[in-house]
């Protein structure tokens, strides 16, 4: 009896709710079709105060026999959301895009005049290249899997990632839809996504010209970037970013919120560094870099402004690559975009003083060239740790890159007798490792992405806020990149020194790589200045 | 040739100890430190193993055809 009694009162209150419900709706109708817009005979005179721009009038009716409705309005709120982000992300991309002219600018001028054109040749097939490869199969390896964003309305298509059981965990290893952005994929949230991940991959694609640039046989750069654009860059993308392996590092083993990466320290620069790394040491040092008791000679570049320039070109495009990785600026969290870009802003400058004081205390001199770097060497860092810390920590973090990227850059030189004409390796290696370790140790807990990050509730909190176990996935993801990701790119290009070479003859490269290589010069009306003769 | 693949294997082995620590080792401490010793293994195949394995007969070495010598400077 008294369970009949409960039943029919929850019935009865069920009941009740949706009327009230219903009759609520019903009076917003009401309400809806008494309200009205600016009038025609007004719009007809012109809006010079944009007072009647955008208003009700402008809200799209499903049902124009029933006019417009509480669900239409709801509808279009959500579209506004979307759509907010959908530009957002968009815009952010297209900045990150412009960036490839930074790198472009930075990498030639720190090079010589006779390997300008090859220099530039390189950084701009290598946008095509990239984009080929990842179109083909690099973004389903990296984002097939990743489930529903929603900020961007819910990827739903990519929904196929291929998993392993390893000691009672399922862990993600790589995504299975989208190639080509076929089927399903063809969706416009995924479009936003693909053109957003893309521009990140083609980032840590032209990290490696740097580290190689004036000795890399042309035919051979193109077939490394397409590899690594095609697998490397995408498989660890995937582990981070695309609900891999690394990403459940906190649901699977209670590793803070699993390995937290914002915008690609580790991702995009310590792939980019570390593949640089391996590649520059197939390659081996120009001719002339190493004298035969191992000191090194400097081999200057030929164009300051063009590395200044450049530099800025990135710092600007650095505003999409960290605040763009909110992939929106509406709602979960993504107002934050003001901190992010703060932080961006903080750590560039800090890591320009710290590389700028750093040389002037050591050498007597600011170095120019070396000062440039400190600014890329703080932007990078803060890339991974943008989007989970507070300014002081962004400065703090800024102005260790500026002194470990001069350290680094000596250390690579003069212990590792490796050519790095740029200091690509120093810049996005070590400083993009530098990035991924201050997660675990800065993050303050106080970002708040929908109220959980990769899927674990909570915020990304550091070792220095009391959560060590962040501090741990940390470095596995930075062990994984020294293990994994520098290894696989190791081995792909010596099987590509055996198959094809990576060098180009000693002659052409004496000679200028200019001609050989690209068959142009880059400056045909000036006349070089004779460089030191060579034994043979 | 073996060096060089010893050095490769060395930076991966960094890597196995780190997911063996992390599966392993009970407590975060003990996770931390297994993973801090994983990287300085595959540091050392980096930066020292590797290194000297492809200089050993580095050109600038052997003073062979590329080594400066600065002849008219």
């Amino acid at each position: 009896m008294k369970r009949s009694l409960r039943k029919f009162c929850l019935l009865g209150l069920m009941l009740l709710m949706t009327a009230s419900a219903v009759v609520a709706q019903s009076a917003a109708d009401q309400e809806l079709k008494a309200a009205y817009g600016p009038t025609a005979a007004q719009m007809a005179q012109g809006d010079p105060g944009g007072t009647l721009t955008g208003t009700i009038s402008d809200v799209p009716v499903s049902n124009p026999k029933a006019g417009l409705t509480v669900t239409d309005v709801a509808n279009q709120v959500g579209q506004n959301k979307i759509g907010i982000n959908f530009v957002w992300t968009l815009l952010t991309g297209f900045l990150v895009m412009f960036m490839q002219a930074g790198f472009a600018a930075v990498e030639a001028g720190l090079c010589r005049a006779k390997n300008a054109s090859h220099t530039y040749m390189m950084n701009f097939v290598v946008y095509g290249i990239g984009l080929f490869a990842y179109w083909v199969c690099g973004f389903a390896l990296q984002m097939g899997g990743v489930g529903a964003i929603a900020n961007l309305g819910g990827t739903a298509p990519l929904s196929a990632e291929h998993t392993f059981n390893l000691m009672g965990h399922t862990w993600g290893l790589f995504g299975q839809t989208g190639m080509f952005l076929t089927g399903h994929t063809y969706d416009v949230a995924v479009m936003v996504v693909f053109l957003f991940q893309m521009v990140f991959m083609d980032t840590a694609l032209t990290i490696v010209t740097g580290a190689c640039a004036e000795r890399w046989k042309f035919v051979t750069f193109c077939a490394s970037s397409l590899i690594l654009g095609a697998f490397t860059y995408p498989l660890f993308a995937n582990w981070a970013w695309g609900g891999g392996w690394l990403s459940q590092l906190g649901s699977n083993l209670g590793l803070g919120k699993g390995y937290a990466d914002f915008a690609g320290s580790g991702v995009v620069h310590a792939v980019g560094g570390l593949t640089a790394l391996a590649v520059a040491l197939i390659v081996g040092p120009r001719v002339g870099k190493f004298n035969r008791d191992g000191s090194a000679n400097a081999i200057l570049g030929h164009d300051v402004s063009a590395v200044m320039i450049g530099c800025f070109i990135l710092a600007f495009g650095w505003f999409g690559f960290n605040p763009g990785s909110t992939l929106g600026a509406s709602g979960n969290g993504a107002l934050r975009i003001a901190s992010v870009a703060v932080n961006t802003m903080l750590a560039g400058c800090t890591g320009t003083f710290g590389a700028m004081l750093y040389m002037w205390a050591t050498k007597g001199k600011p170095d120019p060239s070396m000062t440039a770097n400190g600014l890329l060497a703080g932007l990078v860092a803060i890339t991974a740790p943008s989007g989970f810390v507070n300014p002081t920590g962004s400065a703090i973090i800024g102005v260790v890159a500026g002194v470990l990227v001069c350290l680094s850059v000596a250390f690579v030189e003069n212990v590792m007798k490796i050519d790095d004409p740029v200091g690509a390796v120093s810049v996005h290696g070590a400083c993009g490792l530098w990035g991924v370790l201050s997660v675990g140790l800065f993050a303050d807990g106080t970002s708040n992405y929908g109220g959980s990050f990769n899927g674990v509730t909570g915020s990304v909190t550091g070792l220095f806020y009391g959560d060590p176990g962040q501090l741990a996935a940390q470095l596995v993801g930075i062990a994984t990149l020294l293990g994994v990701v520098f290894t696989l790119s190791f081995v792909i290009n010596l099987a590509l020194e055996y198959f094809m070479g990576q060098r180009v003859a000693v002659e052409e490269e004496i000679a200028g790589l200019d001609i050989p290589e690209t068959g142009a010069l880059g400056y045909p009306e000036f006349v070089l200045r004779e460089e030191p003769v060579y034994a043979a | 040739m073996t060096s060089k693949w010893m050095g490769l294997f060395v930076t991966w082995l960094g890597w196995l100890l780190c997911m063996f620590g992390v599966h392993m080792a009970s407590g975060v401490w003990g996770r931390i430190g297994l993973a801090l010793l994983g990287i300085a293994v595959s540091l050392l195949g980096i930066i020292v193993l590797l290194p000297a394995a492809m200089n050993r007969n580095a050109i600038w070495k052997t003073g062979g055809s590329t080594a400066l010598t600065a002849k008219g400077k």
